[in-house]
């Protein structure tokens, strides 16, 4: 994150977090659409992504970018710069995403079981382990893509937004415990247990394919 | 010094990957890896998947998306 001096807040304070938005956000804030839409574009993409990837659906994704730039649309007003437009508008989205998301759950609550590693009576491993070797190096491979996309999916609701929100959006524990209402302990205790589920996921495709 | 399971060391392994375990408890899990190649291989695939997530839930967003969105916040902003 870049700081600089020269951006010293009026009051001699800590220096601002300098926002490449800030030229188009300035605008914005002070009523251009267009500058608005300059905004939009340029997040617009992220957002969509977050969303898709939490809720599994093109259909509610493209709903929560519609709802998070519309929100942050209105709250335009009130945002201070204390944070960089595009952290700012990702929590938006990350919220919209969070309640959609808890509201699936009460509606219909569609979730596999978590598929964790077992272990003998002494405590040790039991299940073979693949090689991975190269896997990250490697394009994507079709069926692989399709195996972790439906691990993905079939992960409760508490674990996909933990899992989607640290490991793929790179928010912080503290930031997750804030739009999640959960404990540190209770979000690295969820992340752990969707690491475990969709490790076996990709370790069973692996073993299938040897 | 007390010696760790394959049980405990996979328990652990969020946090170690975090940094955050004592020197202590970081020692003996080392050692157990060490000693259990299973554990080994089990780590390296622990630590591989959220990259491999990552990659297999990455999505272009649809051009109809885009402009979908864009008509709205142009009707929505006119009613602002």
């Amino acid at each position: 994150m870049l700081l600089d001096g020269r951006n010293q807040n009026a009051h001699g304070g800590p220096p601002l977090i300098v926002d490449p938005d800030s030229e188009l956000l300035a605008r914005a804030q002070a009523g251009d659409v267009t500058a608005f839409e300059g905004l939009v574009e340029r997040h617009r993409s992220r957002i969509y992504n977050l969303a898709l990837r939490m809720l599994n659906s093109e259909d509610d994704a493209a709903e929560v970018l519609q709802d998070s730039f519309i929100s942050a649309y209105r709250n335009l007003p009130h945002f201070r710069g204390d944070a960089q437009f595009g952290s700012w508008v990702h929590r938006i989205a990350a919220n919209h995403a969070l309640m959609r998301l808890r509201h699936r759950k009460v509606v219909s609550q569609v979730e596999s079981p978590l598929d964790e590693p077992t272990f003998n009576d002494r405590g040790s491993l039991v299940d073979e382990v693949s090689d991975f070797k190269d896997a990250e190096g490697e394009a994507m491979d079709a069926e692989l893509r399709r195996a972790i996309e439906q691990a993905s999916a079939g992960l409760g609701a508490d674990y996909r937004e933990v899992f989607v929100l640290k490991d793929l959006e790179g928010l912080s524990y503290e930031e997750i415990a804030e739009i999640t209402g959960a404990s540190v302990p209770a979000i690295k205790s969820r992340l752990h247990r969707a690491r475990l589920s969709l490790r076996a996921a990709i370790d069973h495709f692996y073993a299938d394919r040897a | 010094m007390s010696h760790h399971t394959c049980k405990d060391s996979i328990s652990l392994m969020l946090e170690y990957i975090d940094g955050e375990l004592t020197q202590d408890v970081r020692a003996r899990l080392e050692a157990h890896f060490g000693d259990c190649s299973p554990c080994e291989e089990f780590l390296k695939s622990y630590r591989a998947t959220p990259t491999l997530c990552r990659k297999a839930l990455a999505k272009k967003m649809p051009g109809e998306v885009a402009t979908k969105l864009t008509d709205f916040l142009r009707r929505e902003l006119k009613k602002a």
